[in-house]
């Protein structure tokens, strides 16, 4: 079928429409582009498109028409590297990301035996927009993430000195419970040296004092002096800054931890009795021990503010990395019992506990040692159970 | 359907003799665009599965570095993607053959001259591959976009395909040597219509 009025066509054709001879000089110019660049068809034709349109590169469009004509073939200007390639200013005025239409530009033979090509002008400003909003929203979507990742990681930094600063606390009312319990551990040998020391003066004036008498008074006082400083060595041990992981005996380092207790356990008549079994464990050994500290030490409180006549407290180390501590002081409230382990949460008296020695015990166990701490009660009272994983590398 | 998706020796053999002539042509095209005598290397044809892609380009062709990447896509009986790649050395050494002043080359002056190469040489060879079998492509506007890496080419574009025909392509003009990677990436219905048109060719000899 012959196609009448091709003119027609590129005049109604919603598209800019322009042909070019090789020279680049203007032989059509459609209704489109003279409705959009104010420039009529009779005042154009014949132009140097160049000499126009200032901003058109001339080597590149020469290299276009030569492609397009040498190939046979389209070629083409994209938005990407080149926005337009006649400037034609947008109307209007919302919503406008750019002054002038974004054009995709597409060079096709028109004439092979004349050397005249066929320029499409297609408006792509509705898809520029749209890429120029989704990268801007990229771009706010990136520097949010960023404050994002800012904001967690100061909040993990405050968690971590909150975290920081409760250990230290938990380390400081320890102290003082330790304070408490060397005065007490001091007190007998302190009395005895002081009695024999009295004793001393009379001795003398009686004139009891010879070789012998020295010597044993020597071996007395200092078995006496020698455990008050196995008291102060257990108590500086305990308190050592020593971050060094290593694989040790639970049975071991309990025992250590009831030798600082001893007086203060001794002199509220609590029965402690630990079983004979053992397990080894990957850890701090301090940090094990002022797990034990925390929870015997709560026993005792509880023993003595409940006022039990047959205290007890039980220790049972299994094979299988479990230990229980049992007292015998009726157990925990169970409207508290699942709030032990918040931190600052304390049932004692003002002034008698911090509420942070639980909570850490919880983080060293869990967090610190990979394992479980938990409590119950059962018939007699307050269960507290350690899990941890056996380490048999030794 | 996809168990004779391959090309069998002989269809790979005439599709390589096709791609020779194709190269032929694109050859001379470039030397009147560019005004430069340029040489095409023989291609090397491949056809790999569309899911090794990025493992060929990685391991194969070492692609590590910033590449540019053009899109086009085609219509007709060989419908599918041209995917064009070349690292910013070659497409800073093709600006220069471009005759682009040292102080204008920069991104967009590059983006320009990989989407004219890439016209151009999916022109001169598809094009001209679509002739020799008989047919006709029709090919969409380019695009491009710079990748830091391999790895950020878009996955989405590549379930789409089977198979991917991949020609290798050393372009070098007198003094300038530039590699690029085009890969006709083709749908399974392309990839039949492609073994039918082979077969008639092989048939009449």
């Amino acid at each position: 079928m012959e196609i009448k009025n091709i003119n027609g066509i590129f005049n109604t054709i919603n598209n800019g429409i322009i042909i070019l001879d090789e020279n680049l000089n203007i032989l059509f110019w459609n209704r489109w582009l003279e409705l959009r660049t104010k420039i009529n068809s009779e005042d154009i034709l014949g132009d140097n498109i160049c000499k126009r349109f200032t901003n058109i590169k001339q080597s590149i469009l020469i290299r276009k028409v030569k492609s397009s004509l040498t190939l046979n073939t389209p070629s083409f200007y994209s938005t990407t590297p080149h926005k337009y390639l006649i400037d034609i200013p947008l109307n209007n005025i919302t919503n406008k990301v750019y002054d002038s239409m974004q054009q995709s530009v597409t060079v096709v033979p028109y004439d092979l035996e004349k050397k005249q090509v066929c320029i499409y002008i297609y408006d792509n400003t509705p898809l520029c927009t749209t890429n120029y909003k989704l990268s801007r929203a990229l771009d706010e979507l990136e520097i949010y993430k960023n404050n994002l990742e800012q904001r967690v990681g100061h909040e993990v930094k405050l968690n971590q000195e909150k975290d920081t600063l409760l250990s230290e606390q938990s380390k400081l009312a320890l102290m003082g419970e330790m304070i408490g319990a060397i005065a007490h551990q001091w007190r007998q040998p302190l009395n005895a040296i002081s009695g024999n020391i009295q004793f001393l003066e009379d001795d003398f004036e009686d004139e009891l004092i010879d070789e012998e008498y020295v010597e044993k008074f020597i071996s007395k006082n200092m078995e006496l002096i020698s455990f008050m400083s196995n008291t102060i060595d257990d108590f500086r041990n305990f308190f050592r800054v020593n971050k060094e992981e290593s694989i040790f005996s639970v049975r071991q380092k309990i025992i250590e931890t009831l030798n600082i207790l001893k007086s203060s356990i001794d002199s509220n008549k609590i029965d402690l009795v630990l079983n004979t079994q053992d397990f080894n464990v990957k850890g701090m050994p301090t940090e094990f021990q002022q797990v034990i500290l925390n929870i015997v030490n709560n026993a005792k409180d509880a023993l003595v503010a409940k006022n039990i006549s047959d205290k007890r407290i039980i220790i049972d180390i299994s094979l299988s990395g479990t230990i229980t501590v049992n007292d015998n002081a009726n157990g925990v409230p169970k409207n508290i019992l699942n709030r032990i382990f918040e931190p600052y949460y304390t049932t004692k008296e003002e002034g008698k506990g911090t509420g942070i020695g639980l909570y850490m015990s919880k983080a060293i166990i869990e967090e610190h040692m990979n394992g479980k701490l938990s409590v119950s009660n059962n018939s007699l009272g307050a269960l507290f159970e350690i899990k941890l994983q056996v380490n048999d590398g030794v | 359907m996809s168990n004779n998706i391959e090309l069998n020796e002989d269809e790979k053999d005439c599709l390589q003799e096709l791609m020779n002539i194709a190269y032929g042509s694109a050859t001379a095209a470039i030397s009147e665009i560019l005004d430069a005598f340029a040489t095409l290397n023989i291609p090397n044809i491949q056809i790999i599965p569309a899911k090794s892609l990025k493992t060929y380009l990685k391991e194969e062709l070492k692609l590590k570095n910033e590449q540019y990447v053009s899109t086009q896509l085609l219509n007709g009986s060989i419908a599918g993607e041209n995917l064009f790649l070349m690292n910013s050395q070659s497409a800073t050494n093709l600006a220069r053959e471009f005759d682009v002043p040292e102080g204008e080359i920069n991104d967009n002056e590059l983006f320009d001259i990989v989407l004219e190469i890439t016209n151009i040489l999916s022109s001169a060879t598809i094009g001209r591959l679509a002739q020799e079998l008989d047919t006709v492509v029709s090919f969409e506007p380019p695009s491009i976009q710079k990748i830091e890496s391999v790895d950020k080419l878009d996955n989405n574009l590549l379930n789409h395909y089977e198979q991917i025909i991949i020609i290798s392509t050393d372009l070098s003009f007198e003094d300038q040597k530039i590699h690029a990677e085009f890969l006709l990436l083709t749908k399974d219905e392309s990839i039949f219509w492609l073994k039918e048109a082979l077969n008639k060719i092989l048939d009449e000899f």
